[in-house]
């Protein structure tokens, strides 16, 4: 029993290729794609993708119920974007700044909210999605208010800018790479392991050694760290933010793609991407009702999902044997 | 030499005095047996000792060091390492990783460190999974590696959960009723299997169990705990025979 379980999760050579055919796929797609709408869709998708990579650290790995999310993706979007407009800081720097004002942020928070009960996390950080957008949408000398600022300048560095939709592209591409090889390393490591034993039994956790509150703080840190970070990228290929792109919704959503994907996965995190950004957004001319309806048709998913694959579709743990044999014939089968 | 002694060590909760003035000490390399009927403080103890619980009153002296304040993760780091009366393993990993987590105060768990996948620690974390698979094959687990807990039976989570603790290189090793649900011969191998770790890594080993023949031939010394209070303390033989006990624990029917 025990073999046939091993035998499913590809041999990691393989594995290891899936990726890299996937990535150069990825990344001649600017070549082959007919006109920007699609390269768009794809370049969004890649964006939330560092979203949700960041709301599955904090919730998916080390398994804390946060719900505010898109606060910390405005947070560094506003730092980036004041940054550069207003001081002249370059793209990298402003776009390193915004995470760490996020991350920051995101771990202070969650400081005071680590002592007392587990469901206090989740109103807090909702609390603090309202706050944030109250401010945005009120401090009119900062952000413009409810206007929004318009005129971003494109990302780029010394000089260069990522003018074109395939420069944008693949300067995404480039980073999303970067961000998954160094989760892939921080999860898979010991850090990982620490997260995911405070999300199985907090009390083991302890008592093998793992700090339970410094653990739980790290993964604040880097999960809101991840959303900033990924917050400016946003803000400068949109080339214009507003407060109402970072409300409370948009966190809700952000959580039902980690869910959805498979909690602590990382092909999992860009499947729920994928599912929730990349075929409404693909379809909204032909189907607009798909985006009015997401949250909806995400909420069923969810329920289904809890009922049948309570950790995602390519989530960790036993998998019922239908999804077994499905999984067995992907490539990314076997996730942990 | 006296390597943990506990001092006058109470504790209530909201009313239910779970622990009276207790107090309890052992000497490098003994095993000392504690048994006593349901409700009897002995978990409770437990868990004062490993940080999980604070006592109200007393403290705990590990080699002359207070510990009594200091948080689970610093007791397990000087080597107070513990088993669950109900079992906590990791439920979304397999038995593999469950006993590699046991082994975490020894990862290098530097934040550039594991972005950069140095050489160290790529060897330590091979070292570590070795380390791990040995002490799973310590239990008798070695060919359940990729299986979840769910997927083993009873007595196999039992016996991973002893894996995981091992692998945390214990000095004092804390064991509360490691074979709680099995019957004699069961119990007997897990004891077995204990006594063997035992001399192996020169353990200290502290064990909470109801099955007192089983425990009488296994442990050095015996503490009998009765309504939160040490009601005996002795060798086992002489505890076994004394009235007070057959009264309170062995006369309940528990033997
Ligand atoms: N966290 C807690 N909150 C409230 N009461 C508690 C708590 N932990 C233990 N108690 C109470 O303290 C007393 C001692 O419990 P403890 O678990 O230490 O007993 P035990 O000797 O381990 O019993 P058993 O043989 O059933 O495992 C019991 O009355 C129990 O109800
Ligand atoms: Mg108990």
């Amino acid at each position: 029993m025990t073999q046939t379980l091993a035998s499913l999760a590809p041999a990691p050579r393989l594995r290891g290729l899936a990726v890299l055919l996937f990535v150069l796929a990825l990344a001649v797609l600017p070549l082959v794609l007919p006109g920007r709408f699609w390269l768009h869709i794809v370049s969004l998708t890649m964006i939330y993708t560092i979203f949700v990579l960041g709301q599955n650290i904090v919730t998916g790995w080390a398994g804390m119920l946060t719900l505010g999310q898109a606060a910390f993706v405005g947070m560094g979007a506003y730092t980036s974007v004041i940054l550069t407009m207003q001081y002249g800081v370059p793209w990298p720097l402003a776009a390193l700044a915004a995470g760490a004002v996020a991350g920051i942020t995101g771990a202070l928070l969650s400081i005071p909210c680590l002592r007392v009960k587990a469901d206090f996390l989740s109103l807090v950080t909702i609390a603090f999605n309202q706050i944030f957008f109250v401010v945005a949408n009120n401090w009119m000398d900062l952000t413009r208010g409810p206007m929004g600022i318009p005129g971003v300048p494109a990302m780029g560095a010394f000089g260069w800018q990522a003018t074109t939709a395939t420069q944008q592209f693949w300067l995404i591409l480039a980073v999303v790479i970067l961000l998954f090889v160094i989760v892939g390393r921080l999860t898979r490591g010991p850090i990982g392991r620490a997260w995911k034993m405070i999300r199985d039994d907090e009390i083991a956790a302890g008592t093998i050694g793992v700090n339970v509150t410094g653990y739980k703080v790290l993964a604040f840190g880097v999960g809101c760290f991840l959303c900033g970070l990924g917050g400016s990228i946003y803000g400068h290929y949109m080339r214009f933010i507003s407060p109402d792109m970072f409300k409370l919704e948009e966190s809700l959503l952000l959580m039902q793609m980690a869910i959805l994907g498979g909690l602590a996965s990382m092909p999992g995190t860009a499947l729920g991407v994928f599912l929730m950004i990349a075929i409404p957004e693909a379809l909204r001319s032909q189907e607009p009702w798909l985006i009015t309806a997401r949250p909806g048709i995400a909420g069923a998913m969810l329920v289904l999902l809890m009922i049948f694959r309570p950790n995602g579709l390519l989530g960790l743990g036993e998998t019922p044997p239908v999804l077994r044999k499905l999984r067995a014939a992907l490539p990314w089968g076997g996730a942990k | 030499m006296t390597l943990l002694s506990c001092e006058g060590i109470s504790k209530s909760f909201l009313g239910v005095k779970a622990l009276v003035d207790v107090s309890i000490s052992v000497v490098e390399g003994e095993t000392l047996g504690i048994i006593g009927p349901n409700g009897s403080g002995k978990t409770t103890f437990f868990n004062i000792l490993s940080g999980l619980e604070r006592a109200d009153a007393g403290r705990i002296l590990l080699k002359g060091r207070d510990i009594t304040r200091t948080p689970p993760h610093r007791i397990s780091a000087q080597g107070i390492v513990r088993t669950f009366q109900n079992l906590r393993l990791f439920g979304g990993m397999t038995a593999l990783d469950n006993v590699i987590c046991g082994g975490h105060k020894e990862a290098p768990t530097g934040f550039l460190g594991q972005i950069a996948q140095t050489a160290r620690v790529r060897r330590a974390e091979a070292e570590g999974r070795e380390h791990a698979r040995a002490c799973l094959a310590d239990v008798g687990l070695g060919a359940y590696e990729n299986a979840f807990t769910t997927q083993l039976s009873y007595g196999q989570t039992k016996r991973l959960e002893l894996a995981r603790a091992l692998n945390g290189r214990p000095r004092i090793l804390l064991l509360d009723e490691p074979t709680a649900g099995m019957n004699d011969v069961q119990a007997g191998e897990i004891l077995e299997l204990v006594a063997a770790m035992r001399q192996r890594h020169a353990l200290t080993l502290i064990v909470i169990e109801h099955n007192v023949p089983v425990l009488a031939r296994f442990a050095d010394r015996i503490v009998v705990m009765d309504a939160g209070q040490k009601l005996v303390e002795g060798l086992p033989g002489d505890v076994v025979r004394d009235a007070r006990v057959i009264e309170a624990y062995l006369g309940t029917g528990a033997a």
